[in-house]
């Protein structure tokens, strides 16, 4: 028989037949927080010498108080609390002595065991769930995040056979300032959307790997077309509030436009377009001047405006060059062209002083 | 008899904004920092595969020093 030693305390399930083990180790390293700081759980009684230490965290006074006398603070860290750290099913407003203990760390700041209150509340759940048949499962996020974590997703990812809506793919909802006028703590006028406001992630996961390259940044009707092309691509249908608000690994591929190019060369990158324009200048200048002109101006917008001066300078220069007829004559003419042109939008970009 | 997959309620955590909290009156992040829990709140808004935690949930057994003894035996 291959019976593992006892270590500590371990959930043991699997998915698939992969075999997951969470322990208080595990969630430590999920959250990213060591399993360190006070414990206490399991209180009993009416006579806990918690309960006035509890109550005068919580309500400021030595008797237990009601949710009402509770400040905004405590209330909102008693909400993330129940919802989020230790989930409850239901149940009233104030929570057992445990959670009261527990939030009573929050509120002085004393470093609580958080991944090991997790971790038995947990146990705790599974106990009610196999022993009480009840039905309510805590912690889906971060035991999908477990299941992450853990490679299950990559395995199932290779194998290729889930998709996000088999896997019943979901998010929570996101607590917030617009929470706060729910709870009626700020009015509804004070209540203002920042742009740094957390938005949902996107509930396609990575699962997917041809994803068609869509954002909601795009037209609308270029996602439709991708989500139809998709479609007949793969059978699959991708629902417009499956597509991310950003693109995948960054912002959009914007092409950039000549201009901002050229503005942007540098001085060897120009030099090495040169030799493109020179080829154009050799092939025009046996034939007339007005075209080798032609040229220089084509290339003088292009980058910088040149000075009539200059431009006066070099289409007497190529006049010159023309009288000649010895072809030889005439490459060396086209080169001292060349170098001139080089020079003059040297000059004119203020490089050459 | 045991509680079946399809009956499980699951419930997935709420993401926190912290600095939307914090900008309508209500901050909380040193409260959290004390805790060292900035890294789980950004844990928080991500997906939730509700088939894969139903799947581990039925399938689930404590191991704990008893059960290890019992398989001892």
């Amino acid at each position: 028989m291959g019976l593992e030693p006892f270590r500590c305390e371990e959930v043991r399930s699997s998915l698939l037949g992969i075999p997951v083990v969470i322990s208080v180790d595990t969630i430590a390293r999920v959250i990213r927080r060591a399993s360190e700081g006070r414990y206490v759980y399991g209180l009993k009684g009416k006579n806990s010498s918690w309960i006035p230490i509890v109550n005068r965290t919580m309500f400021h006074s030595f008797d237990k108080g009601k949710y009402k006398d509770l400040d905004i603070i405590t209330k909102m860290l008693l909400k993330i609390q129940n919802e989020n750290l230790l989930p409850k099913g239901s149940g009233g407003d104030i929570p057992s002595l445990d959670y009261r203990v527990f939030l009573h760390f929050f509120l002085t700041r004393e470093k609580a065991n958080v991944p090991k209150h997790i971790f038995k509340h947990l146990i705790k759940n599974l106990k009610d769930s196999q022993l009480l048949h009840k039905t309510y499962v805590p912690y889906g996020r971060l035991l999908s995040e477990i299941f992450h974590q853990g490679g299950i997703l990559n395995t199932l990812k290779e194998v290729n056979y889930f998709t996000d809506a088999q896997l019943g793919t979901v998010t929570g909802h996101i607590i917030n300032g617009a929470t706060l006028v729910s709870m009626k703590f700020i009015k509804k006028a004070d209540y203002k959307e920042l742009s740094t406001d957390l938005k949902e992630s996107s509930v396609i996961s990575n699962l997917m790997d041809d994803f068609p390259p869509i954002c909601k940044q795009d037209p609308v009707d270029v996602q439709v077309m991708f989500i139809k092309e998709y479609f007949e691509m793969t059978g699959q249908v991708i629902k417009i509030s499956d597509i991310p608000e950003e693109m995948y690994g960054g912002t959009l591929l914007v092409v950039k436009n000549r201009k901002s190019l050229k503005r942007k060369m540098t001085e060897a990158e120009y030099l090495d377009e040169t030799p493109k324009s020179a080829k154009v200048a050799k092939t025009s200048v046996p034939q007339a001047t007005p075209s080798t002109s032609d040229v220089i101006l084509e290339d003088s917008e292009a980058n910088e405006p040149v000075d009539p001066e200059h431009f006066i300078e070099i289409t007497s220069g190529t006049s010159v060059s023309s009288e000649s007829s010895d072809s030889s004559e005439l490459d060396e003419s086209t080169q001292s062209l060349i170098d001139k042109i080089i020079k003059s939008s040297e000059i004119a970009s203020g490089s050459v002083p | 008899m045991s509680v079946e997959e399809w009956e499980l309620i699951v419930q997935i955590e709420n993401p926190v904004d912290l600095l939307s909290l914090a900008h309508h009156g209500c901050d909380l992040r040193g409260i959290y920092q004390a805790q060292d829990l900035m890294d789980y709140f950004g844990m928080l808004n991500g997906p939730t595969y509700l088939t894969l935690v139903r799947h581990f949930w039925v399938r689930s057994q404590l191991y704990d020093l008893k059960a290890s003894q019992l398989e001892m035996e």
